[in-house]
C-alpha cells in the first residue's frame, strides 16, 4: 500500500528525540497489554496471519501520524478481529463502557499458552534453508516501478532504482502475497544501492541496503 | 474518587486496551497469564544485555566472532538466544572504515531476543524517515560523530533478516573481562546510532 507508513526518504519529520539506556520496554501498562494480546490473538487462531501490518497500514494517514505507536497496535488488533468475525467493534465498546464503569477486570489463566508465550523467545532447531533464485551476489538489479494497492515490503524510495546483490537470503513467503491469504515462497536478497542514485542532495556518500524478494525485482 | 472519575484519569487508549482485554479474555481469546509471560518475557527476559553478551563474546573469541559473522542466528543459539523476530539474525561489523546503522522503515521491525523491544525513536517517524537519506545527520542527534574516511551502511530490515551491529570494542579494554566488555556495549551501539 502506498501508505505514508512507508516513511523512507521522507522529508519534513524534524529531529529524532533520543532515549535513555533505561527506557522501559512499555512506558504505558497498556501498551504491554496490547502487545501481549497482539500475540495472544494470533496463538488463538482469532486472526488471520500476514495481516498485522496490512491492518496498520489500512488505518488513514491523519491517525497514523497523529496517534502513537501502540495506539497503532491496538487500531491493527481490533481491525484484525473484525475482519475474522472474532469480535466486533461494537462488542468492544460495550467492554469499554463497562470499564468506565469501574467493573474490575476479568481474568482467565490458561498455564499452557503461557508456556507456549515463554518458548517462543526460545532459540528454535537449526533449519537447512533454500537460497537461490535468478541472481547472484554481484548482480544488478532494478526495483520494479509499479505495485498495487495491497500490502508490500518494497519501499518507495527504491523502487525504479539500480542496486547490487549483496547476499542472498533464504527463500521465504513474499509478505505481499501473505496478506492476500497466498502462501508464496521467493527467494530474497539483500540490495545495496548507493544513496547518491536515491537521492540527489549534495554529497550522500552513504549506501543503503533493503532486503527484497524476487517479486520486487523487474 | 468513584469510579468514574477514575476512568476520567485514563487515556482514551489505556480505556480502549482495557476493554479489548476485557472482551478477549470473555471471549476466550487471549488468557490474562498469556498476556502477563508476554510483557515478563521483555521486562525481564529479553533485552539488549543478550546482544551485549554476544558482542562481547565476539571480541574475546575470535572463532566466535567468525561465527557471529557467518551465521548469527546459530551464534545466538550458542548463547541461548533465539526465537521470535530472531529467527533470522545478521551481525554486521563495524571497522575504522565502516559504521553499520539499522533501520525499519516501513514499522518496528527489530531483532526482539537480542535486543529487546526497541525505543520509542526507532519506531517513530523522524529515525525511520530520515536516517536512510540523512544518518550523519541523524547520529548527530544521537552526539555520534564519524571520523574522517568512515563509509556508513543503513540496512532496512524489509524482509525477515533482523539485524544487530557489533560495535568496535573500546580502545584500552584489552585486560577486561567478559562482563565488563558486555557492559559497555549499549542498545544504541547494536542499532548503530552510537559508535
Amino acid at each position: 500500500m502506498d501508505g505514508v507508513h512507508d516513511l523512507g526518504g521522507m522529508q519534513g519529520f524534524g529531529p529524532v528525540v533520543p532515549s535513555g539506556p533505561d527506557e522501559p520496554p512499555f512506558p504505558e501498562r497498556w501498551e504491554g497489554r496490547v502487545h501481549g494480546m497482539m500475540l495472544g490473538v494470533h496463538l488463538s487462531g482469532a486472526v488471520r496471519g500476514g495481516t498485522f501490518r496490512p491492518a496498520i497500514e489500512g488505518m488513514g494517514a491523519i491517525a497514523y501520524l497523529t496517534t502513537t505507536y501502540y495506539e497503532h497496535w491496538l487500531h491493527a488488533v481490533e481491525a484484525m478481529l473484525a475482519e475474522t468475525g472474532a469480535l466486533t467493534a461494537s462488542e468492544v465498546d460495550a467492554a469499554e463502557a463497562r470499564v468506565v464503569a469501574g467493573e474490575a477486570p476479568a481474568v482467565r489463566s490458561d498455564p499452557g499458552t503461557a508456556e507456549v508465550v515463554r518458548s517462543l523467545f526460545r532459540p528454535g532447531p537449526a533449519r537447512e534453508e533454500e537460497t537461490g533464485g535468478r541472481f547472484e551476489i554481484g548482480d544488478r538489479v532494478r526495483v520494479r516501478n509499479s505495485f498495487g494497492p495491497g500490502h508490500t515490503r518494497c519501499p518507495r524510495y527504491v523502487r525504479g532504482r539500480t542496486g547490487v546483490v549483496e547476499r542472498v537470503l533464504p527463500t521465504s513467503p513474499v509478505l505481499d502475497a501473505l496478506a492476500e491469504g497466498e502462501l508464496r515462497p521467493e527467494p530474497c536478497y539483500t540490495i545495496t544501492f548507493a544513496a547518491r542514485d536515491l537521492w540527489a542532495d549534495p554529497g550522500l556518500d552513504h549506501t543503503v541496503a533493503v532486503d527484497l524478494w524476487e517479486s520486487h525485482l523487474a | 474518587m468513584t469510579e468514574n472519575h477514575r476512568a476520567r484519569e485514563k487515556s482514551a487508549a489505556q480505556l480502549r486496551a482495557e476493554a479489548l482485554e476485557l472482551a478477549l479474555i470473555e471471549k476466550g481469546l487471549v488468557s490474562t497469564d498469556g498476556i502477563d509471560a508476554l510483557v515478563d518475557t521483555f521486562e525481564h527476559t529479553v533485552g539488549p544485555q543478550n546482544g551485549a553478551r554476544m558482542v562481547a563474546r565476539a571480541w574475546v573469541d575470535p572463532a566466535y566472532r567468525e561465527r557471529l559473522l557467518a551465521d548469527a542466528t546459530g551464534a545466538a543459539a550458542e548463547l541461548g538466544y533465539g526465537g521470535l523476530e530472531g529467527e533470522h539474525l545478521r551481525a554486521v561489523e563495524n571497522t575504522d572504515t565502516v559504521h553499520n546503522v539499522v533501520v525499519c522503515t516501513l514499522c518496528s521491525c527489530y531483532p526482539w531476543p537480542i535486543l529487546g523491544i526497541p525505543p520509542v525513536w526507532y519506531k517513530s517517524p523522524p529515525y525511520r524517515a530520515r536516517v536512510v537519506r540523512e544518518p550523519r545527520a541523524v547520529l548527530a542527534e544521537f552526539g555520534t560523530t564519524l571520523p574522517d574516511g568512515v563509509e556508513i551502511r543503513v540496512w532496512d530490515s524489509s524482509a525477515d533478516m533482523r539485524y544487530l551491529v557489533v560495535p568496535e570494542r573500546p580502545p584500552g579494554s584489552e585486560d577486561w573481562d567478559e562482563d565488563a566488555l558486555a557492559a559497555a556495549v549499549t542498545r544504541d551501539h547494536m542499532i548503530g546510532v552510537a559508535r
